[in-house]
C-alpha cells in the first residue's frame, strides 16, 4: 500500500516534470491529408493543431524518427519522400523516391528509412538525415505496408497484388520468406516483442496473424469491411483495426482470437496509431477529414479532431 | 506557334504522366439546402429501394431487402434495357437520417468507377430548412496505369459529380413543391 502511494507520487512528479519541460516532450501526430496536400501536426496533449504544413502532391505514407527528430512522408503523385524537422515543423529535405512511393517504416537507430514503391515493385532504403539512397530490395507486386522487427533485422512487406508478405533480411537484403496471407494485404503491425505480425487484408475482411519465429500464418481473424491498418496494444493484447468501408474500428483480443468490440469512428478510417501509456488510439478518417480519438481501456470514442481533406496517415504517425 | 504547340504537347505529356501512376481514391462531396423540414425530405429519399422516385435518369429500381443491411437494388438508367448499376445497402440509420451503400456492379459507360461507396444524409437546419448531403469515395474505372480517357480520374469524378448535382437539384425541386 505504502509502496503503491510512493509509486503514484513518483509518477505524479514525473508527469509534472514532463509538463514543465520544454516543448520537445509534447507528443505529436503527423497526419497526411491527401486531398489538401498538407500535413496536420497535432498536439496529443491538448488536441490543438500546431501547424498545417503544405507538402508535395498527394501525401499518404508517414513515418517518425524520434531519435533524429524527423518525420517522413511520401507523396505518391509527385514521387517524393520528404523529411520534416519536428522541432521547427518545416520540410527540410526531399528526394525522388520512385514511381509511386507509399508505405514508410523507419529504423531510428540505424537512421534508415524504408519506402515501398507501389508501382516500382521495390523497397528503397534512404538515409534519414541526408535522404541519400542506401539500397533497394526487390519485392512482390504492389508493395504497400511495411514494418520492422524491433531489432531492425527484418523488414516485412505487404505485397498487395501477390496476396503475401515478404520477409527481408535487412543486413544482406535476402528475402527469407514469402508468407501467403489473405486477399490484398495492406497495413502491417508487429508486436513490440517481435513475435507476431498482424496484416490487414483489404479484400478478404480479415487480419492474418503471422508467427515470426515460424515465419508462417498462425491464425486469421475476421474484422469489418475493407480493413486497412492496425495498431497493437501490448498491455491488453488487443489489436485495433480500421475498417475503411464500415466506418469502424474492430478491436481484436489476440489471445482469445476473437473480435471483442466494433467502435464507430469517422468515415473511411485509414491510418491508425497508439499511445500505449496514455491509453489512446488515434484514427485518421479519409472521408470525414478528422481524427477519432479512442480510449483504449473503455473502447469508447473520446473526441474527434478536425484535420484536412483526405486524411490517410498510413504508417506510424505519432511522435511519442 | 511551333513553340506553343511544343509546350502544349509537353503539358499533355505531363498531365498524362501525373495520372499514370497508380490510382488514388477520389472523393466527391455535394450538398444542397432545401426549404423543407428534414422529416419531409427524409420521407422522400429515405427509402433505399425507391431511388427511382427522385434520381433523374433512373427509370427502375429492382430492389430486395427494404432498408435492412445487405438490401440490394438494381438500377436501370435511361430507358428499358438501358445500362444497369447494382448497389448494396451497407448502413442505415433513420434516427440520424443517413444511409450508406456501395456499388457491386457498375456499367463503365455511365459510371466509370470501382470500389465505390456513397453516403446520403439529411440534416435539420433548425429553421425549417434542411441540408441534403451526398458524398462518395471511389477509384477510377481503369485500375491500372495509363487509363483510357473515359475511365480516368477526371471521367470518374465528372460522372459522380454530375449524378449527385442532378439528384440533389431534383430532391430540392420535389421537396419544395
Amino acid at each position: 500500500m505504502n509502496r503503491g502511494v510512493a509509486a503514484l507520487t513518483l509518477c505524479a512528479l514525473a508527469s509534472l516534470a514532463g509538463l514543465a519541460q520544454a516543448d520537445d516532450a509534447t507528443p505529436l501526430a503527423f497526419i497526411t491529408n491527401q486531398g489538401a496536400d498538407t500535413v496536420s501536426v497535432i498536439s496529443l496533449v491538448d488536441g490543438t493543431t500546431r501547424k498545417t504544413l503544405p507538402v508535395a502532391d498527394d501525401p499518404a505514407g508517414v513515418g517518425i524518427d524520434s531519435r533524429h527528430r524527423l518525420a517522413f512522408i511520401t507523396s505518391s503523385k509527385s514521387h517524393q519522400l520528404s523529411s520534416i524537422d519536428i522541432d521547427n515543423l518545416t520540410v527540410v529535405n526531399h528526394v525522388d523516391a520512385g514511381i509511386t512511393p507509399l508505405g514508410i517504416t523507419v529504423d531510428s537507430r540505424s537512421g534508415r528509412v524504408y519506402v515501398a514503391d507501389w508501382d516500382g515493385g521495390v523497397v528503397r532504403v534512404f538515409d534519414a538525415m541526408t535522404l541519400g539512397k542506401r539500397g533497394e530490395y526487390k519485392t512482390g507486386a504492389t508493395p504497400c505496408g511495411l514494418a520492422l522487427t524491433p531489432d531492425g533485422g527484418r523488414l516485412l512487406v505487404a505485397n498487395r497484388d501477390d496476396n503475401d508478405v515478404a520477409v527481408i533480411d535487412t543486413v544482406n537484403g535476402v528475402t527469407e520468406a514469402r508468407i501467403p496471407v489473405g486477399k490484398a494485404p495492406y497495413g502491417i503491425t508487429i508486436s513490440p516483442e517481435g513475435h507476431y505480425a498482424f496484416v490487414a487484408n483489404v479484400q478478404s475482411d480479415e487480419v492474418t496473424v503471422i508467427d515470426l519465429q515460424a515465419l508462417q500464418p498462425s491464425t486469421t481473424l475476421g474484422v469489418g469491411d475493407m480493413p486497412y491498418a492496425s495498431a497493437f496494444d501490448p498491455m491488453r493484447g488487443r489489436l485495433f483495426v480500421t475498417n475503411q468501408s464500415d466506418s469502424s474500428v474492430s478491436v481484436l483480443d489476440v489471445v482469445d482470437e476473437r473480435e471483442i468490440a466494433r467502435i464507430p469512428v469517422g468515415d473511411y478510417p485509414e491510418g491508425i496509431d497508439m499511445q500505449i501509456e496514455a491509453r489512446r488510439v488515434y484514427v485518421a478518417n479519409w472521408m470525414s477529414n478528422d481524427i477519432t480519438v479512442i480510449n483504449a481501456d473503455t473502447l469508447t470514442v473520446e473526441t474527434s479532431i478536425a484535420t484536412g481533406d483526405g486524411s490517410r496517415a498510413f504508417g506510424r504517425f505519432i511522435l511519442h | 506557334m511551333t513553340r506553343s504547340l511544343l509546350v502544349f504537347l509537353a503539358c499533355l505529356l505531363y498531365v498524362g504522366q501525373s495520372f499514370a501512376h497508380g490510382p488514388s481514391r477520389l472523393k466527391v462531396e455535394e450538398s444542397i439546402v432545401v426549404k423543407a423540414p428534414a422529416a419531409k425530405v427524409w420521407a422522400l429519399i429515405g427509402d433505399f429501394c425507391t431511388i427511382d422516385k427522385w434520381a433523374p435518369g433512373i427509370i427502375k429500381s429492382d430492389c430486395q431487402g427494404g432498408n435492412e443491411i445487405g438490401a440490394s437494388r438494381v438500377l436501370t438508367l435511361g430507358k428499358e434495357g438501358g445500362p444497369q448499376i447494382a448497389e448494396e445497402l451497407q448502413k442505415y440509420d433513420a434516427a440520424t437520417m443517413t444511409y450508406k451503400y456501395k456499388i457491386t456492379k457498375t456499367d463503365m459507360t455511365v459510371l466509370p468507377v470501382t470500389t465505390y461507396s456513397s453516403f446520403l444524409s439529411v440534416k435539420d437546419n433548425g429553421d425549417g430548412t434542411s441540408t441534403v448531403g451526398w458524398r462518395a469515395g471511389f477509384y477510377r474505372g481503369h485500375p491500372n496505369n495509363n487509363p483510357p480517357a473515359d475511365q480516368n480520374d477526371e471521367a470518374a469524378t465528372k460522372a459522380v459529380t454530375g449524378a449527385y448535382q442532378g439528384g440533389l437539384a431534383h430532391i430540392k425541386e420535389l421537396a419544395e413543391k
